[in-house]
């Protein structure tokens, strides 16, 4: 009884350490022969299904079959690859290629994450080459050395659902005041004429709400990083909401506590007239609701002539610092940017091309996808880039928390909100 | 009656195993926090020796005070939803017979599921403009309030959504302790005239006690560290009503790297967290006399 | 002395018996009614875990999918092949069970039936490890792992997760001992066992109901460890399920079709398991304790 019962104990201890030299052991172990292999960090799932993935491992598989190179997948939540860049940049455990955020582009310069690819651009690339960039000074720092290159670039504009316009019989808005008067004509009870997330559950609002600011001549942060949208047209911006809520009613106060997701979904559903939404969406967007019940138009603005500026982010590509095969890594990147390359990834994708051949290449141009047509346009004309400090992260939600304060406080003078708001956030990050 | 056995220095190999795991992933971490504390650092950089000056910092942020209030409401309300639900349930529920089995699984459920899926779910039912429930509730005339839009019940709200979740913990915890219990001292009990509340009064509460104590150590920890929950639904809104420490140490450490002040929190919640486990231990060993 | 009172106890309970109608109408009624309130999100999971996209933001909304359709199981398990994250998910559940309950029975036996310098410390100290967090935990562990070169293995998980719930363990152990009588002990010294056959032989089979509770909590926390799997681990080959739920939260929106069906696909295992653990929290495994000193 009591030697099995010892006898019991020992093999089970022994099953689960056998069970993990086997891994142990394969950790370890550096694949024998030289093959070229670089480690990609990414978000995109190689088996994925969506057309952003199956674009992206189209590209992979080729470069893999041109130039013997292996891309190994890293695959983190989207949320998450910062901080895996950024840990693993710290732990010596750097992928050879990695994704990175646009907006979180002056943290990892603060971080000193990323390789200057300058010498490589030198080495490798064409004035032509470089010329044919939408927007080359996406992603050069103040030191004069480029540091990314884009996967494709995401703006924002507002999302109309046709059908109801239509039903109605009214035009596609351009001002804030015809905003609020198409939104208060389709607005029903199940289906409010304009949405947007004010939760900070998901601090996504920056990208919608950086245009409205602009457009009433307000800044969210100054030259100095300081923010500074409690100028007299951060407050406009702020008020516009507030009244769209507790004036007008065209959006329900639930607004208060909904989260990027959910309005999209919404919308999606067929349960929102107008929303503020990124290129990035439209084809999950379109693929539920139909393309033909979509409108895109420019953000409104305060008269006709002017709409607001879209901001232009975007994934892109970078070479880290503990890189082991920068090398490879450089070709890749280079590979991803040749023009039919690029505008292959572009058409499976339906994201927005950062080549101006590619957005010139009279596929975009056709029916079929008139939504980058529009982007296009809509960002050569009025694109600005999107306030990002290397505090990017507490800027999101300390503008997520005005919103919502300003939307749910009613009584609340908005200067004061906002005055307390700029404050906190530039104590924080050290500013005052 | 209470002699112990003598050989004291066997104890120490009984102990040793779990001492070495726990330490294993417990001495850096905890070095790591309280190092990090005294330094004044840019993300993960140490920039200069600040001694006592980041606690002395938080210590006079109002904002910090709030968020202890609030978790100290969170894990207090938590507590006693998942104790007492825990405690009645398992009084219900302690016979083994097959209605009670299902029960008891089906009970487990919320406690088991994935927490994001578990959040996620919440928010879409608590979220007026999507949820059925609301559909549901509109159709008969009943307009429920929006829970999660209002500072006055957010965090409320999500104290019952969080006790109830765990209340499968409790329950699987005081099955076990319902079932050590000797069946003669409930017979005995109720040949002596004790029935239904005197009998959990008298017997069913001292005998379960040690237990119940550790049930209750055990969950105010974990519910001072609860992230998820509050992150997804409400991300510390509305206007900050549901910022439990736990979110802004989450938001300080690990999207903002702001990691002294991480560390700080982490030092001061976890000296909380002893504290307050210290104080139940007592109580509970002044009425035990083991 | 054993306490004979099954004839009386008897002759009781047929005076009580319309009481104990009451009492289980009044039972019944309490338990759906807690069910419904929390169950509510789990049932709308599932109904939307049955539908197809088109379906799942629908107004009105439908409580019964009418386009119901296996989809979103067939795209998780087959496309996505979810049964090889639940096998990763179960290894590693099942080991750092093993462990953890192991080394915690020996902490709660040791902490309840001896006395030993520095025993409050120590308890205090595993407790620590559990209070400081998970998310203070993460951080340190990823450097601490990179360095001794466990990033990324099996080992690391299963050690870090087991670490933290060792300590709830063990305390959890410490008081179910305290609750068995110490005449059983003493009276198997007496008789010259030894502190090993005394744990093995007299305490463990009094322990059953503890030691299922703490198979239970065990069990749960592992399989839904979430951070310490997400950060310490990269290969997909090292995956499970909660990262792999994760992932449907995506930068494009939650894919609730397949979320739902996730989330239910890995619950159902641990249902499973815990189904027939549930025999053993019948009382009377230890009865006759009192009697036979």
């Amino acid at each position: 009884m009591k030697e099995r019962r010892y006898a019991l104990i020992i093999v089970l201890i022994v099953l689960v350490l056998s069970s993990m030299v086997p891994v142990f052991s394969g950790g370890q172990q550096e694949p024998v022969q030289e093959e070229k292999e670089i480690e990609l960090l990414t978000f995109f799932t190689p088996d994925g299904t969506g057309t952003r993935q199956v674009g992206f491992k189209k590209i992979v598989d080729k470069f893999t079959e041109e130039t013997g190179i292996k891309v190994r997948y890293t695959v983190v939540p989207w949320n998450q690859v910062n901080t895996q860049l950024i840990l693993s940049e710290l732990s010596g455990n750097s992928p050879d290629i990695s994704f990175v955020e646009g907006e979180k582009f002056a943290l990892h310069m603060a971080e000193d994450t990323l390789r200057p690819l300058t010498s490589y651009i030198k080495r490798d690339m064409s004035s032509s080459d470089i010329e044919d960039h939408l927007n080359w000074n996406f992603g050069v720092h103040s030191d004069g050395e480029k540091y990314v290159f884009p996967i494709s670039y995401l703006a924002m504009a507002l999302f109309i659902r046709t059908d109801l316009l239509e039903a109605k019989g009214l035009s596609v808005p351009a001002t804030w005041d015809e905003l609020i008067a198409v939104a208060k004509a389709i607005n029903t009870p199940t289906t409010p004429g304009l949405m947007f997330p004010a939760s900070p559950a998901q601090a996504t609002q920056l990208n919608w709400f950086q245009p409205i600011v602009e457009n009433f001549g307000g800044k969210i942060i100054g030259e100095d990083g300081r923010a500074i949208f409690n100028s007299p047209g951060g407050v406009k911006a702020f008020q516009l909401l507030r009244s769209a809520i507790h004036d007008h009613k065209i959006t329900p106060v639930d607004a208060g506590s909904i989260t990027y997701d959910e309005v999209t979904d919404m919308f999606a559903a067929g349960r929102i007239g107008m929303i503020f939404e990124g290129s990035h969406r439209y084809l999950t967007i379109a693929s539920r609701l139909g393309k033909d019940k979509i409108t895109l138009a420019p953000i409104p603005g305060k008269d006709k002539s002017s709409p607001s500026p879209t901001t232009v982010v975007g994934w892109t590509l970078g070479i880290p610092r503990g890189s082991k095969h920068p090398e490879e890594a450089w070709e890749f990147i280079k590979y991803f940017n040749r023009t039919e390359n690029a505008l292959e990834y572009a058409k499976i994708s339906g994201e927005i091309p950062f080549l101006k051949s590619v957005s010139e290449d009279k596929f975009f141009v056709e029916d079929a996808s008139e939504h980058i047509e529009f982007f296009v346009d809509y960002i050569n004309k009025h694109g600005i880039s999107i306030a990002s400090p290397a505090t990017a992260e507490e800027l999101v939600v300390t503008l997520a928390e005005a919103i919502q304060r300003v939307v749910l406080e009613p009584s609340t003078d908005i200067q004061v909100i906002l005055d307390a708001a700029v404050k906190e956030y530039n104590q924080m990050v050290g500013l005052d | 009656m209470l002699k112990r056995h003598k050989r004291n220095s066997q104890a120490y190999l009984w102990m040793l195993p779990a001492f070495v795991i726990v330490s294993f992933s417990t001495v850096y971490p905890l070095i790591f926090s309280i190092d990090y504390s005294l330094w004044q650092s840019k993300r993960f950089t140490k920039i200069s020796f600040n001694w006592f000056n980041n606690y002395i910092t938080l210590f006079q942020d109002s904002r910090f005070w709030d968020s202890l209030a609030r978790t100290l409401y969170f894990a207090a309300l938590g507590v006693i939803i998942t104790t007492v639900l825990g405690f009645i349930l398992a009084l219900l529920l302690r016979e083994g017979t097959r209605t009670n089995t299902i029960y008891r699984t089906i009970i487990l459920i919320p406690w088991v599921t994935n927490e994001i899926a578990f959040s996620l779910m919440w928010a879409w039912v608590l979220n007026p403009q999507t949820s059925p429930l609301y559909y549901l509730s509109t159709q008969y005339g009943l307009i429920l309030p929006n829970f999660l839009n209002d500072p006055k019940y957010a965090l409320t709200t999500l104290a019952i959504i969080n006790g109830l979740r765990a209340v499968g913990f409790s329950l699987v915890m005081m099955l076990a302790a319902f079932a050590m219990i000797p069946k003669e001292i409930e017979q005995a009990a109720e040949v002596d005239g004790c029935y239904g509340l005197k009998n959990i009064w008298h017997i069913y509460i001292p005998m379960i006690k040690p237990v119940g104590m550790i049930v209750i150590i055990v969950l105010t920890i974990s519910y001072f560290n609860i992230i998820g929950l509050v992150l997804f639904i409400t991300g510390g809104g509305p206007i900050r009503s549901t910022e439990l420490l736990s979110v802004r140490l989450y938001r300080e450490g690990f999207t903002y790297f702001n990691i002294s002040l991480a560390s700080t929190m982490t030092t001061i919640v976890l000296s909380i967290n002893l504290v307050l486990a210290w104080i139940y231990k007592r109580m509970m060993n002044a009425e035990t006399p083991y | 002395m054993k306490l004979k009172m099954n004839d009386k106890y008897n002759v009781l309970n047929f005076y009580s018996v319309p009481r104990k109608l009451i009492r289980n109408t009044n039972k019944h009624m309490f338990i759906l009614l807690y069910l419904a309130l929390t169950l509510f999100p789990f049932i709308w999971a599932l109904s939307t875990s049955f539908k197809p996209q088109s379906e799942i933001f629908a107004l009105p909304p439908t409580y019964v999918p009418k386009g119901f359709t296996f989809e979103n199981y067939y795209r998780i398990l087959i496309v996505g092949e979810f049964w090889r994250y639940a096998l990763n998910s179960i290894f590693i559940a099942s080991t750092s069970v093993l462990i953890s309950l192991l080394v915690s029975l020996f902490v709660g036996y040791a902490t309840s039936r001896y006395k030993f310098i520095g025993k409050e410390f120590i308890m205090f100290f595993m407790l620590g490890g559990m209070a400081i967090g998970r998310f203070a935990n993460v951080i340190p562990l990823y450097f601490f792992s990179t360095r001794v070169g466990l990033f990324d293995t099996y080992f690391i998980i299963i050690l870090s997760s087991s670490a933290l719930v060792v300590p709830l363990l063990s305390w959890l152990m410490q008081g179910y001992f305290r609750s068995i009588p110490y005449e059983l002990d003493e009276a198997a010294k007496i008789d010259g066992c030894k502190s090993w056959d005394i744990f093995w032989k007299i305490l463990l089979p009094s322990m059953k109901p503890a030691i299922v509770a703490g198979a239970v909590i065990a069990t749960v926390n592992a399989w839904n460890e979430f951070i310490l799997a997400m950060t310490l681990t990269r290969s997909p080959h090292l995956r499970v399920l909660p990262v792999a739920i994760n992932f449907f939260k995506t930068e494009l929106g939650v894919q609730w079709g397949e979320l739902t069906a996730a989330s239910i696909f890995a619950t159902l295992p641990i249902v499973i398991f815990v189904i027939p653990l549930q025999r053993y929290f019948i009382q009377g495994l230890t009865s006759g304790t009192l009697g036979s000193s």
